[in-house]
Formats: C-alpha cells, structure tokens, sequence
C-alpha cells in the first residue's frame, strides 16, 4: 500500500512540475506578445506624432510662402484637421499629461488659430502682417518640438527603455524622457475658444459686492423661500465662480445650494429626487414641464424665458431655458431647470452660463427682416418657425440672429442667420432621442 | 472507485442543473387588455405620471389603458401591440411580466442614441473612480472630464480624454470595463446637462493615496468625500 502512495505521490509531482512548466512557458510568451504589441502601438503614437508635428511646420511655412487666397483657406484647414490627428498621436503616448499638456495646448491653439483666419477669410477679410508673423512662429516653434522628438528618436526612444515593462505595466506611468514642460510656445493674439483672452473669461452677471457667509445664507433662503437658521454650512469652492455652500432640508427632503461670493448670486440648487424611469412624457406633458421650469424662474426672478430642449432621465426632466429681453432669445444665459416629472415640482437650478454672460445689454435692431433672411436659406429646406435669437460665438463673442426651425429630409434643423449681415453664423441638428432632444 | 464515482455524478448533476437553468425558456407572460392587479395598477400610475393617460388608477386594463400602452409604445420606439411586454415594462420600470422580478433599470448599454456611447464611457469611468463617494462627487468627478474636453490642455473628446495615458487609475487596473451602477449613470447624464458641482477643476485626487508633486501643487477647488478638486 505504501508503495502505491509513494507512486502516486511522485507521478503527481511530476505531473504538477510539467503542468508548471508548459504553463510558465506559455505564460512568459503571452507576455512577450503583449509587449511587443503594446510596444508596437507605441511605437506607432510616436513616430507619427513626429510625421504630423514636421507636416504640420511644413503647411504652416507654406503658408507664410503662399500669396493666394484659395492656398491659404485649403492650408488653414488641412493645419486645423492636422492638429486633431496630432493631438490624437500625443494623446496615445503612455507619458503622463504633466509633461504634455503645454505641447497638447499649442496644438490646441494652433488649430484654433488658423480655424479662426480661415473664418476670418471667409468673411471676406484678408490676413495681416501680424498673422503671417505668428504663423513663422508657429512655424518655428513646430521646428523645434520635431528637433526635440527627433533627438529621443535617435537616442532610441521609444524602444524598449521608453517602454519598458515597467513603465508600461506600473500604474503610476513615468514620464520618461518626453517632456515639453519648459518648452516656450509663441503666444498668439487672436480670439478663438481655446486663445488666452476667451479661457480666462471671468464671470459678468455677478454684481460687484463681496458678500460674507452670513449674507450668502441669506441670499440662499430668499431664493428658497425658508429661514436661514435652517441652513447648514457646506463649505466653500473657489474655481471659476467662488461659492459659499449650504445644505439643508425642504419639504423633508435634502437639498444642497451654492451662492456666489461675488455678488451673492446661486450658482447652482439641488434638490433630492426619487428616482425613476428614463423614458420621454407626451407632448402635452412636456408643456406642462416647460411651464413648471418658465413660472419657477419668473417667480426667482430670472424674468421672462423660452425653452429650447430638453433631457429626461431617472424619473427627471432637464428642461434648457433662455431668458428672453425684447422678444429675442438670448442663448448666452441658459439656465437648466431640473423637475421631477411625477410631481411636476423643481428639484434643482444650475445658473453657471447665466451668471458668466448675463449683463444688462442694449440689443441693436435687425437689419435684415425674417423674410430677407429666410431668403439666405438653402431653398430645400421647410421652415416651421423663425424668431430672433442671440447667440453665443466661440470667441465669447454674441451675434444676434434669425433662429429658423425647420426640416429637410425628415431632420430637424435649427439655421442661424446674422441678422445684421446675413451670413449664416450657425447650424444645429436636432436629434430626438429616447432621452429627449439634443442639439449637435 | 466508489469514492470517486460519487462526486463525480454530483458534479454531473450540478453542472446538469446549471445548464438547464440557463437555458430554459420560461413562458412569456405580460399584462394586456383585460389584465388585473396591482402590477396594472403600477402601469397605469406610470403612464399617467408621463401624460399618457388620463383614465382612472384602477388596476383594470382597459381600452383607455391599451390606448396609452399603444401612445408610449409609439413614442419609445418599441413594437407598437398595445400589450405590456418584457421591452415595455422595463422601460415603464414595473416588474417584468416574464420573470417576475423588479427591473430597477440602469447598468446596460441601452437604446442607439448618438450620445449614448458619451453617456456609457462616462458612467463607467465615474463607477470605477468614485462609486461609494457621494452623489454629488460622482458628478464632480464626470465635471472634471468635461472640463478636460473644454480645456486647450487636454485632448478634445470624452474617449481622448478618459483613455490619456496615466490619466485615470481605473484604465489602468481595468475597473474602467466594469458595468455602471444606476446612479453612475445618472451621474454622467446631470453633469452632461451642466452640473459641475466640481467648480471648474481640471484634476482631482484622492490625498490618502497619491504622492504626486506637481497634482498637489494645484491650487485647491474644494473637497468632496474623498476626493480634493483642483485648478
């Protein structure tokens, strides 16, 4: 019997020893697969990060040579949709964002500039001695963050230093040898959505008068109609809008509100809700919600506001309004207004685009009638409304405007027509959805 | 032998009842005209609270019922036959007829909706980076992401922005692949319509778990839960 055992016993061993060994082997080379693999994608990111950065120099020194005015709106644009591919490339790299977020801005930038002149030649103005200097410079500087990647390329990076398993594999990735940090990018004077001017935007509609908690608590159970005794502090958030925060309870449920600590004005109110189905309500109902939303904000004293879309999730609508000054929409200063569908009460307010737009404006009158400006339409298109709407421009920039409505080949649209030049400032794509409306 | 037999069948046995378990096909069952009970009752309040109808919170499925089942059919897109389905009942959030258990919704990849793919890849990076954090936190956490799109640096899309290299832990461990909870969902979705309970930060870290100088050197937003917001 003994000796059956120790049979037994040693064919097992055996048996486990080659099972550990196979799977050792195949688990080693899986490993080395990976590795190439990943080495691979890498490897890629890289080398065309070097193809795009020395493509992009080249487009943008064509530029600066060329004396054309259909040279310079094809090379804006190929620089513009270049920069995309670019920042995909840099994206992809595994080096951590500290040490490319400067060169992923001037990427950025640098398609949000030419974007711009591009724009700028399309409305028929030409490009000035200041541009071309910035473009060498833009030229220039791409020059030297290729002579950067061209000399870790030589130094054999990425390979497999750059990559090493251990870097690839860590969560915490290195930074490795790609960093840009103290690189000096051109700063460019222009006025698109990423220059300097429109990222700093500080808040407009927020009043000059610094205001202490106290007052913030004030403020905050005016708004809500209930005794400040009853607020808790909530701390406090600097950022954009530097805010005293509150909770407390209404109707016995939570609530949570921010003031402003210039100001005093709410940033933002939410409330609790019960949940519930994602799922859209009739037409009838929708209307229902949308005055719920517009009398709340009368009654808060937002004034007067149209409805331009709406979400509807968890038992919610999200319903988008726009205060309205002299029959003209004005875009800049949406506010979202949260309501509970069952109950038709409003459980939350975020006023973040109205307080950083909002200001007391004097609106310039349309030069062109709705009728003159249905006429710039493309003529395939059904118009099913039309009224006069302000909008924001990437630029932080307004633009008052014919809004129409309407459809063409079973799609909704929403067309923007200058109402002063005539141009066509905007397109949107309505999309309904089984969440509600969007606007693409 | 013996010994070994036994197990064995069991293990058979197991892997039978397993099997069969999957597979089986239960009887379809659902609520349609002439219907009773409270789950009709459910139905009818649902349908009511969306404007579909007007008629009395009876628990009788009548024509005034089948009426608004066909409306909300319509309106959802689904298989328009005027009878409460497995499809119609888990988007009315009632127990699903067929199995008799409640369908609290959330987690899976739902509808073909243009955003619903932002949606999706935002929830799951909330649930992997900040479920068990409050509510509030889990928007602030889908905020920053928002932020990083709108920011000049960082890439331009939700997907760029999520997947950057070493920007989010839970790509890298692969909790980024889990499925989101309900309220993860909700949370990508009140941020997308523009809550940002985050002030406008652009990185947030957890100070019990990170070392990294230059996050720490960021000037401070506010603190939610575990998690510090920065500029």
């Amino acid at each position: 019997m003994k000796r059956i055992y120790k049979i037994i016993a040693s064919i097992t061993a055996g048996l486990l020893i080659v099972a550990l060994t196979v799977s050792t082997i195949v688990f080693h080379s899986q490993k080395i697969s990976l590795k190439n693999q990943l080495t691979a994608f890498y490897s890629k990111a890289f080398e065309q990060l070097m193809t795009d950065v020395t493509s992009l120099e080249a487009k943008l020194y064509k530029l600066n040579a060329s004396n054309g005015l259909n040279q310079y709106t094809m090379l804006l644009m190929d620089v513009w949709r270049q920069t995309g591919d670019t920042e995909g490339s840099l994206a992809a790299l595994p080096v951590s964002y500290q040490t490319t977020s400067t060169l992923t801005q001037f990427i950025n930038r640098t398609g949000d500039y030419c974007h711009f002149l591009a724009d700028k030649i399309a409305r028929g103005e030409n490009l000035t001695d200041d541009d071309f200097e910035q473009i060498k410079q833009l030229a220039q500087a791409c020059g030297e963050v290729y002579d950067e990647l061209g000399n870790l390329w030589q130094q054999g990076y990425p390979g497999d230093e750059g990559f090493s398993e251990d870097v690839f594999l860590a969560s915490d990735v290195q930074a490795g040898n790609l960093d840009f940090t103290n690189q000096e990018f051109p700063r460019l004077v222009y006025d698109g959505p990423f220059s300097e001017s429109t990222e700093d935007k500080q808040p407009e509609g927020l009043g000059t008068a610094q205001v202490t908690r106290d007052q913030a608590a004030q403020a905050a159970a005016q708004f809500l109609g209930i005794d400040a005794a009853t607020l808790t502090d909530a701390g406090e958030q600097n950022g954009t809008i530097p805010s005293f925060g509150f909770t407390g309870e209404q109707n016995g449920k939570s609530f949570e509100i921010y003031i402003s600590k210039q100001g005093g004005q709410m940033l933002w109110y939410m409330g609790s809700s019960d949940g519930g189905i994602s799922a859209v309500p009739t037409d009838e109902k929708y209307a229902e919600l949308t005055n719920t939303a517009q009398q709340y904000l009368i009654d808060k004293g937002y004034g007067e506001s149209a409805s331009s879309y709406a979400q509807f999730y968890n038992g919610m609508a999200v319903i988008n309004l726009a205060p309205v000054q002299e029959d003209v929409i004005l875009y800049p200063d949406l506010i979202k207004v949260w309501v509970d569908i069952p109950t038709l009460t409003v459980i939350g307010i975020e006023a973040h685009n109205y307080l950083m737009s909002h200001k007391a404006r004097t609106l310039e009158k349309p030069k062109l009638t709705e009728e003159e400006a249905k006429q710039k339409l493309t003529s395939s298109i059904s118009v099913s409304d039309a009224r006069l709407a302000l909008i924001p421009m990437d630029t932080n920039q307004e633009k008052l405007c014919w809004e129409f409505t309407g459809s063409l080949d079973g799609q909704d649209y929403l067309i923007y027509i200058n109402a002063q030049t005539g141009v066509e400032e905007d397109i949107m794509m309505i999309q309904h959805t089984n969440n509600g409306t969007l606007v693409m | 032998m013996r010994k070994i037999r036994k197990p064995l069948a069991l293990l058979l046995a197991l892997f039978a009842v397993l099997f069969c378990s999957c597979t089986a096909a239960l009887p379809a069952a659902s609520y349609k005209m002439g219907s009773s009970g409270d789950a009709v009752k459910e139905i009818q309040q649902r349908l009511k609270d969306w404007g579909y109808y007007n008629g009395d919170v009876d628990g009788n499925y009548g024509a005034n019922t089948q009426d608004a089942v066909i409306a909300f059919q319509k309106k959802h897109g689904i298989t328009v036959d005027g009878i409460v389905g497995a499809q119609t009942a888990e988007k009315l959030g009632v127990a699903d007829p067929s199995s008799g258990s409640g369908n609290k919704g959330g987690g899976g990849k739902s509808g073909g909706d243009k955003n619903d793919k932002d949606v999706y890849l935002l929830a799951q990076l909330v649930h992997g980076e900040a479920r068990g954090e409050p509510y509030k936190g889990m928007v602030a956490v889908a905020g920053v992401v928002l932020n990083r799109v709108e920011s000049s640096l960082f890439p331009g899309s939700i997907a760029k922005v999520i997947y950057q290299s070493g920007a989010f832990s839970v790509v890298d461990d692969g909790q980024i692949n889990l499925a989101p909870d309900n309220d993860s969902l909700k949370a990508a979705r009140d941020a997308l319509n523009g809550w940002d309970p985050s002030g406008g930060a652009l990185f947030y870290y957890n100070p019990a778990k990170t070392k990294n100088k230059y996050i720490r050197s960021r000037p401070v937003i506010l603190t939610i839960g575990e998690h510090v917001f920065c500029e």
